[in-house]
């Protein structure tokens, strides 16, 4: 594919032939924007040689881990974690952020990895997820140090692993812990907000969801539960939603994820139901699957409006398969559906006339 | 503030600083506790993941006509679940050559310490001896596997082994802290004992 210079040379010919552009402007035009960085042969050799160097010291050593003292192989895991983060630290200072991004994000899992196998080195008796609680501190320690979203983004997945990794998650016995993914994630958010980075966005986000499955599973809630966690998540998707309306683009994996989070709650929450409150739920199914098609249409946001879809897809499926409800009423369903979705619609054009 | 370059390398250098110290005070407290032995149960001594080890399963029969360790759970059919495990105290009585075996079960240190004074956090569950069948004591110190290279895994696999052509009793090694934590210092197989340095 052409870079936006080759392309733009190529369009400049047109229009200094056609006469839009001075031909004494298109070298300036041309200079004023900067080339793709593009790697040549050399480098990209260099590169391929870096990577099955490393590939080869790999298997080297776990070809000779068993014979390798402790202390070794202790050596060996602080040094990955200490090598990649000094490089990172290199980069950082040679104003190269992105590769500083990538090691810093190698890193945070080399840490990781120091941790797990440091317990193995020295069987040292410890608590899954402390380690892995640990690792996300680490990592979280290592984004703020060095401003990578990759660490943070590794923070989140660290902690959102040892809430879920715990078994006491699905006991009885235990009490109500609380999840780190409450303090990870919302931390995330502020941090993406403030970096206007794209993919800790979505990191954060997903991490929201996910501590409120966690909260979903470890209280066993019920449908009533569940539907309140439905309407909190569709809360601040519809705040992402605003947040993106007024140019801050980190609200737009919040708008779509929380939303897809939203419908998930609330569809899982019709499936212990029983009568009346059915009838209520697939109602309120359809209906929300038609103004999520509608509010995808107005936003231009496929997600959206693929949501949307999908939701009414299957929503349709379900009240198909409810037939034990009978036909007469699920064809009060759909035609209730139906007139709700076409008021709303005339109400919506006449507002906008 | 300092540039994001000293600031990366003050991370580094403290998460290594923490690593290097819990190696160092586990090692210490490993070698500063009161060492038991404690007999174990055959259980698949590898995984392709985690590495080569030695599950430690901690299982003792009951002598005849040795009644349960007050405090123990029991019934017939033990659920020893990770899930269910309460967070309880073990009191170990130590016999000749280190031998230890549960000598009751308490909800606090203080009240196991009334069994004996070797206490460590953990449960253990029992299921009593009836005529035709010897009961046992299954226990959990919060230790799970010990880590050895291939070919010794392997031996010790080889030797718990029910088919094995040279079977051997195998017992774990542990070292109970001031701290009350157990921790692994090895396994011993028939009268062999497997306890590498730390280092």
């Amino acid at each position: 594919m052409a870079s936006y210079k080759e392309q733009l040379d190529r369009d400049l010919d047109r229009w200094v032939a056609s006469g839009l552009v001075p031909a004494e402007n298109r070298a300036a035009i041309l200079s004023s924007v900067p080339g793709g960085a593009r790697m040549d042969a050399a480098t990209a050799l260099a590169w391929v040689g870096g990577v099955l160097a490393g590939v080869a010291l790999i298997a080297f050593v776990a070809a000779n881990w068993d014979a390798l003292p402790r202390l070794a192989k202790f050596a060996l895991v602080l040094g990955l974690y200490g090598g990649s983060a000094g490089a990172g630290a290199w980069f950082s200072r040679a104003g190269r952020p992105n590769a500083a991004n990538g090691l810093l994000t190698f890193a945070a899992f080399a840490l990781a990895s120091a941790i797990g196998l440091t317990g193995q080195i020295f069987d040292i008796t410890g608590d899954e997820r402390t380690a892995l609680y640990a690792a996300g501190v680490g990592a979280a320690a290592l984004a703020l140090a060095g401003r990578s979203s990759g660490a943070a983004i590794a923070a989140v997945w660290f902690v959102a692993a040892a809430d879920f990794v715990a078994v006491k998650l699905f006991s009885q016995t235990e009490g109500l812990d609380v999840a780190g993914l409450f303090l990870a994630a919302p931390a995330a958010a502020a941090l993406a907000a403030r970096w206007k980075s794209g993919p800790l966005a979505q990191a954060a986000a997903l991490g929201v969801v996910a501590a409120a499955v966690w909260l979903g599973m470890k209280l066993h809630a019920p449908p009533a539960g569940l539907i309140g966690l439905a309407v909190a998540l569709g809360v601040l998707a519809a705040a992402g939603r605003w947040l993106r309306e007024r140019g801050e683009a980190v609200g737009g994996p919040f708008y779509g994820w929380l939303a897809y989070g939203a419908v998930g709650f609330y569809v899982g929450a019709g499936i212990d139901l029983h009568q009346p409150y059915t009838i209520a739920h697939r109602i309120g199914w359809l209906l929300i699957g038609g103004a999520l098609v509608a509010l995808g249409r107005r936003d231009r946001t496929g997600s959206i409006t693929g949501l949307g879809v999908l939701s009414l897809m299957i929503g349709i499926s379900v009240v198909m398969y409810d037939m034990g409800l009978g036909l007469m009423t699920a064809s009060a369903v759909f035609l209730g559906a139906a007139i709700v979705a076409a008021v709303a619609g005339l109400m919506l054009r006449r507002r906008a006339a | 503030m300092p540039p994001a370059w000293i600031r990366i390398l003050a991370v580094a250098a403290l998460s290594i600083a923490a690593l290097v110290g819990l190696v160092v005070h586990e090692g210490m407290a490993r070698d500063a506790g009161t060492e038991v032995v404690m007999p174990m149960q055959p259980v698949d001594p590898q995984s392709l993941l985690s590495g080569h080890y030695v599950v430690i399963s901690l299982q003792a029969p009951l002598a005849p006509g040795q009644a349960c360790p007050p405090g123990a759970e029991t019934g017939i059919l033990p659920n020893f679940d990770a899930s269910m495990r309460k967070p309880r105290w073990v009191a170990l009585a130590v016999g000749a050559g280190r031998h230890a075996q549960v000598a009751g079960v308490a909800d606090t240190q203080a009240q196991a310490r009334r069994f004996a004074p070797l206490t460590a956090p953990g449960d253990a569950y029992c299921v009593a001896s009836v005529p035709d069948a010897q009961g046992f004591v299954a226990t959990w110190l919060g230790v799970d596997r010990f880590h050895l290279e291939q070919g010794e895994a392997q031996r010790v696999a080889d030797a718990m082994s029910p088919t094995s052509d040279h079977p051997a009793p195998v017992a774990a090694i542990l070292s109970v802290g001031g701290d009350g934590r157990a921790r692994v210092k090895g396994v011993i197989i028939g009268a062999q004992r497997i306890a590498p340095n730390w280092y």
